[in-house]
Order: structure tokens, then C-alpha cells, then sequence
């Protein structure tokens, strides 16, 4: 029985990634012809970049790492007695704890700094544009399984929860452009948009850490991370140490470098311990705080 | 008039996201009252699910490209309302793919994008066509 859920879940998620690539490529597609429209370049050397790396995600997370996701998360669901049904009248409250559990799996892929190594590829494009999907991050099923697995030990379905899991980044494919402006006040408030997302992805320091939702806000809401983009700070995009390189290779070892060196300098297991796992930015680093980050643009136009 | 069972929830909620997504695609809805009022942007949730699913099923042959094929196949399986429900949701699949994202686009741009997106709706057109025409053909 549980084995044909298996394969129920990694038959859907074939469907359904299938389904939302088309998606993605007609983004793709349009960013290349509206480029061309606006008399830019079609693909420059930061989108090439975000061509390269996308098969990094897809063949790492869909033929190794989902593999063991599902594995994984129906090894829990196994364990526990406890079982929460999927029926019509549970689908609104498997979208909100499937909600609550991306709203975590991302906000700790961003505050955890071993896991922001990774993730960070993903926010080190410096143009916000449709593209910027496709920076995929090989290691995002690890603390995807650290968020969901807590879930599915609660009797929370597999199959439910990993399609919940792949919709919002899928959603978000919509999302990744500065060409759309705000839409109506509530759905701002309420949804991931353009320009709530384009917040998620700068740098400045009034917008960092912001906006971890994938398809709503109501997470962020509870927990005080929402931000609405303001007229007066502009977004800056990309990470706060710039990668200042299109090279994949460079761009796939960017913050694993930092966090390597600054493991291998720290001067005790403690202070290790705290770079791996404590907030990016605030730990220990071997040239000293600060070094080699970008000038805090946000701060200067908020004032 | 087959009764009411649980598929004719999903029906009434493909009907009303479809809805959503004709007001979202059709600029002459954009100030009307009455379909901000039953086309509410809140129903079109449900299609983050069924939109990308649909699709992946029609590029499997699961489902057929043809609305009214894929009421008859779902309906000898699962009845009338699932046929139904059916019908909507790949007729919804097929708006998306065809036509409403580019209209989206063009309604809420920014000011200096504006003249870029207008070309977008013939893509849009041409890249949903094209995909059709190539799922149909790989499975009838």
C-alpha cells in the first residue's frame, strides 16, 4: 500500500514538474524576446549563467536527491500512527501547513549558514528576470526534508505535501521579472507578486531576510517577515558579497568557499560549530566582519 | 440531471477559477464589478495545482488536448460531474497556455515596459499553439 503511494508521489511529481517546465521554458522564451524588443542583448552573460545551472537542480533534485526525499519522508510517515486524510474538506489545511513548511524550509535555507552556501546561488543573479529561476541550487532537498519530514511524521500525506512542496516554486516562475509592477494592495499582502518577490531578493538591508513565502504571505505575516517594496529603496539584487563572475563553477562555489575558510580558521569547535549553523553575517569570519561586502544601498535611500 | 456528488464541488470550483481566468484575460472585464465579484483573483489558487498538472498529463497522452475527448474519457471512468470538471480544467490548462499570461503581463506592467509587452500576447499565442499542435500529434 505505501509502496504504491511511492510511486504514486514520484509518478506525480514527474507530471507535474513536466507540466510546469513548459511553463518555465515560455518564461524563458519571453525574457529572450522582450530583451530583444527592449534593444538589450537576448541572453547576457548572467542569463547564460542561469541557462547553465539549471540542470544542476533538475538532475541532482529530481534523479538523486527527490529520490531520497520521498524515501525519506515516507520512512516518517511509516513510523507514525498518527494519519491526516486527504479529503476535500483537509485540502485547505494541507495548503496551509504545506505554506508553513516551504515558509521554513526557505527561511532556514537563508539563516542557517551551511544551508545559505547553498541557497545563495540562487539569489547571487544581479538582474531580476525570468531567468533567475533556472539558478538552481543542487543541495535544496536536504533542508527541504529537514522542514517536511517534521510534517510527515505528523500524518501529514507525502504525495500532498511534496506537490505543495514543487507548486510554489512553480508559482513562483510567474514572479521572477521587474517588468510587471504591484497588483491590487491585497493581493500583495496576501500572495507572492513581482514585487513583493523582488524584495525576497535584494540587498539591501532594509529587505534582507524578507518575504519567505512561496505562494502566500500569511506565513511571513505571523512571523514578521513580511516587507512590501517601498518607492523610496530601490531594490538591489544579488548577495551582499558579490560573486562579480558569470563563470557557473565560480558562482556554484561562491559562499562554500567563504564557509570553508572561515571553518578552517575559526579558532575553536564552538566558533566552528556557529559558522556552519549561525546566521549568515553574523558569524565568525576570517578577514573580519564586513570585508569584501557591498556598500549598504538601502540604508542610504531610506534615510 | 445526474445528482450532485463530490466531483461537482470540483466542477463548481474549475468553473469559478476558469471564470477568473477569462476576466483576467479578457481586458473588458477588467473594471466590471459583477466579475470582480464572481471572478475573484482568490479562485485562481486552485490552477497553481491543476494548470502545470493538466499539462503534464496531456504531454503523457493521459489526458486528451480536446476538452470534449477529455469529458468523455473522464466521464466513462469517474462519472458525470468528474467529465465535467474535466472538460473546464483542460479548457482553463489551455487558456493559460495559450493566452492569459501574456495578458497579465500586459495589464499590470511597469510604464516603460509597456511597449516591449505588447508583442508578447502573438508569442504567447504561437508558444501555446505550437505546443498543441505537437502533443496532438504525438497522440492521436
Amino acid at each position: 500500500m505505501e509502496g504504491d503511494l511511492a510511486t504514486t508521489v514520484a509518478k506525480a511529481i514527474t507530471i507535474y514538474g513536466t507540466g510546469a517546465g513548459i511553463f518555465l521554458l515560455f518564461f524563458v522564451i519571453s525574457e529572450i524576446f522582450l530583451r530583444w524588443r527592449e534593444g538589450k542583448r537576448p541572453l547576457g552573460g548572467e542569463g547564460l549563467a542561469n541557462i547553465v545551472l539549471f540542470p544542476f537542480g533538475p538532475l541532482l533534485e529530481a534523479v538523486i536527491l527527490n529520490g531520497l526525499l520521498i524515501a525519506g519522508m515516507f520512512m516518517l510517515y511509516n513510523i507514525t500512527p498518527l494519519r491526516v486524510p486527504v479529503e476535500l474538506w483537509t485540502l485547505p489545511i494541507y495548503f496551509l501547513v504545506g505554506e508553513f513548511g516551504y515558509y521554513w524550509f526557505h527561511r532556514i535555507g537563508h539563516e542557517v549558514r551551511i544551508l545559505w552556501a547553498d541557497h545563495s546561488i540562487h539569489h547571487s543573479a544581479e538582474i531580476y528576470d525570468f531567468t533567475v529561476n533556472l539558478r538552481h541550487t543542487p543541495f535544496s532537498t536536504v533542508y527541504r526534508f529537514i522542514a517536511w519530514g517534521p510534517l510527515a511524521l505528523l500524518g501529514f500525506n507525502p504525495l500532498v505535501l511534496v506537490l505543495i512542496a514543487m507548486s510554489a516554486p512553480a508559482f513562483q516562475s510567474l514572479c521572477h521579472t521587474e517588468r510587471v509592477g504591484r497588483f491590487a494592495p491585497w493581493f500583495e499582502w496576501l500572495f507572492c507578486t513581482p514585487s513583493n518577490h523582488a524584495v525576497h531578493h535584494a540587498s539591501n538591508p532594509l529587505y534582507i531576510d524578507r518575504n519567505y513565502g512561496g505562494l502566500l504571505n500569511i506565513w511571513d505575516h505571523v512571523f514578521g517577515t513580511y516587507q512590501r517594496l517601498e518607492d523610496h529603496t530601490p531594490p538591489v539584487y544579488g548577495l551582499t558579497r558579490p560573486v562579480n563572475s558569470n563563470n557557473p563553477g565560480t558562482i556554484l562555489l561562491h559562499e562554500f568557499r567563504y564557509l570553508a575558510r572561515d571553518f578552517r580558521a575559526a579558532p575553536d569547535w564552538r566558533t566552528r560549530l556557529n559558522v556552519l549553523f549561525g546566521k549568515p553575517g553574523k558569524t565568525f569570519e576570517a578577514d573580519g566582519p564586513g570585508k569584501g561586502m557591498r556598500p549598504a544601498a538601502g540604508l542610504e535611500a531610506a534615510e | 440531471m445526474t445528482p450532485p456528488d463530490a466531483w461537482t464541488i470540483a466542477a463548481v470550483i474549475a468553473f469559478l477559477a476558469l471564470l477568473a481566468s477569462l476576466r483576467l484575460s479578457v481586458p473588458a472585464l477588467e473594471g466590471s464589478r459583477l466579475a470582480g465579484f464572481i471572478a475573484h483573483p482568490a479562485l485562481l489558487l486552485p490552477l497553481v495545482l491543476a494548470v502545470p498538472m493538466t499539462v503534464g498529463l496531456m504531454m503523457t497522452g493521459a489526458v486528451p488536448v480536446a476538452p470534449l475527448s477529455a469529458r468523455d474519457m473522464v466521464r466513462a471512468d469517474y462519472g458525470y460531474w468528474a467529465g465535467i470538471a474535466a472538460l473546464i480544467t483542460v479548457a482553463t490548462a489551455e487558456l493559460w497556455l495559450l493566452w492569459t499570461p501574456s495578458m497579465v503581463a500586459r495589464r499590470f506592467a511597469r510604464p516603460e515596459s509597456r511597449e516591449a509587452l505588447k508583442g508578447l500576447p502573438i508569442l504567447n499565442l504561437a508558444f501555446g499553439a505550437g505546443f498543441l499542435a505537437l502533443v496532438w500529434n504525438a497522440w492521436s
